[in-house]
């Protein structure tokens, strides 16, 4: 059996000054729901994903809220990082693969910006080790600052070959509606722009934002009922490593991304020379880089050298984040891997408008939580 | 709570598998070689070099008086690695030799708790 996904909905992924959790839930939850005409009583379960809220917005139990705004009879949270939209999806699989619900709903949402800098900058270093890389004066940004460093000095690399990825992901965007940062940028704005952690510049890093965003699954069997043209999950893959940096055996090799991907391969049982496009964990250039090594779409070390040659644009090979993937999206990390979730499901139903690829056949999202500590791979098909 | 590890921070006391004798720093409950839970207390010599290292701009809370500073990946010369902060230095690379040594880390407010930790900076 194979779940379909039969709707979906997001609000823009921006700072939203004037929303709270409450109106990013019934934005995107209530349009959810009216893109496959279904009601909130044909849903048997929700399951919402959120990580930062008890946090920042000093909120848990976030799928009360989503009781509140939607009216789903049954909901639970799930929380383990920015992967934690994907995680949802995943367990929205095995629910509906077990025959315990029929069409079950899966919203992500996220409301960063009310933080002072330095404490959104605390909020998301949650992610890391608290007692041996926080406790030190580490970020989120600085790990990924060094494992840059050790990337761009072991293959030779330079920083605007780097530069690439964002310059990519921002042309992406310009066609997204829902993106954060919908606009181009060059490789000099990029080395030249402003430093943050070094060799990290601003433009390198996705941006916190606020946003929501779900989708509709449910069994096969019921999927044409509700949509023309439903996508299947056809796979998915988790896996996990050590929460420290320097507890891995390679810092330049994501294992939890590897071991992810060749469960999720091997499910739907295809090879990566078969996936049409890919949604990758951009939240840093180098995660980019490293996805496209780890999931078998070029060797260990030339991953910076297939998208610098644009094999991954719109119109090459192999396309990776067609919607501009987190760093021009915005990255609200609960809702970031329903975000993937829904550009593929697009692409797959050729409603992806100005961006559309042509013939995309298999879809495949890829999100990370923290320096890579968990990594989950979902791959969907016509 | 930060007094737990005072003393594997401070002193860099990490663990020796009895098994295998792998060593581990931070201090591990179980072997990641040979999966043993027969594991005791080692003292690291606090000598090292630079993996990698990254200048911070935007800080944690709690932190932002004494940015920019300087967070690195160290290899300990027994084996293993850590997350540490570098001080005291002109200029630092890759593979720079350093040394451990006792700092303050930060300190929360006017009167509140001064946290201690151990930061590296270049070997003499």
């Amino acid at each position: 059996m194979k779940a379909a996904v039969i709707g979906y909905a997001q609000t823009k992924f921006k700072e939203h000054w004037d929303k709270g959790l409450r109106e990013l839930i019934s934005e995107a939850g209530n349009n959810a729901l009216k893109s496959s005409n279904l009601k909130a009583e044909d849903i048997d379960n929700l399951i919402c994903a959120n990580t930062l809220a008890p946090l920042v917005n000093g909120q848990s139990n976030v799928n009360a809220l989503c009781f509140e705004e939607l009216g789903i009879k049954s909901s639970v949270s799930i929380n383990c990082g920015d992967v934690s939209g994907s995680a949802a999806i995943r367990q929205a699989m095995f629910e509906i693969c077990s025959g315990k619900s029929k069409i079950v709903m899966v919203l992500g949402v996220e409301k960063m910006t009310d933080l002072l800098s330095s404490q959104i900058t605390s909020a998301v270093s949650m992610l890391l080790d608290h007692e041996w890389e926080v406790f030190n004066g580490a970020t989120l940004a600085s790990m990924y600052a060094m494992l840059t460093r050790i990337y761009m000095k072991k293959f030779k690399v330079k920083p605007e070959q780097i530069a690439k990825v964002s310059v990519k992901n921002h042309k992406n965007a310009v066609n997204n509606k829902f993106a954060q940062f919908p606009f181009e940028i060059n490789v000099d704005s990029v080395i030249k722009g402003p430093s943050v952690d070094s060799p990290l510049k601003v433009l390198n890093c996705a941006a916190v934002c606020d946003g929501a965003a779900a989708i509709i699954l449910c069994e096969e069997s019921l999927a044409k009922k509700y949509t023309e043209k439903p996508v299947y999950l056809i796979g998915s893959g988790a896996g996990s490593d050590y929460l420290a940096l320097h507890d891995r055996e390679d810092f330049l090799e994501m294992k939890a991304t590897k071991t992810a991907a060749e469960e999720a391969y091997k499910q739907a049982k295809i090879k990566p020379s078969d996936v049409s496009l890919a949604e990758v964990h951009d939240s840093f250039s180098i995660s980019e880089i490293l996805a496209v090594e780890d999931l078998g779409f070029a060797k260990k070390g030339s991953g910076f050298k297939f998208i610098e040659d644009g094999k991954t644009d719109l119109t090459g090979k192999l396309p990776i984040n067609p919607s501009g993937g987190l760093k021009a999206c915005g990255h609200p990390f609960a809702a970031t891997g329903i975000r993937q979730a829904i550009e593929i499901t697009m692409q797959l139903k050729d409603e992806a408008g100005k961006r559309q690829i042509k013939n995309a056949k298999i879809g495949l999202t890829h999100n990370l939580s923290g320096t890579g500590s968990t990594a989950i791979v979902n791959i969907f098909s016509r | 709570m930060a007094w737990r590890r005072i003393k594997q921070r401070n002193c860099l006391i990490g663990s020796e598998c009895n098994e295998c004798k792998t060593l581990f720093y931070p201090p591990k409950l179980k072997c990641k070689k040979c999966s043993s839970s027969n594991l005791s207390e080692f003292k690291f010599s606090g000598k090292g070099s630079i993996v990698s290292f990254s200048e911070i701009r935007n800080p944690l809370y709690g932190f932002e008086k004494q940015t920019p500073y300087t967070i690195a990946i160290v290899k300990l010369e027994e084996g293993p690695m850590l997350t540490t902060q570098i001080v005291d230095f002109d200029k630092i690379e890759i593979g720079t030799k350093v040394e451990s040594c006792l700092r303050v880390m930060h300190t929360e407010g006017h009167s509140g708790m001064i946290q201690y930790g151990t930061k590296f900076k270049p070997a003499e």
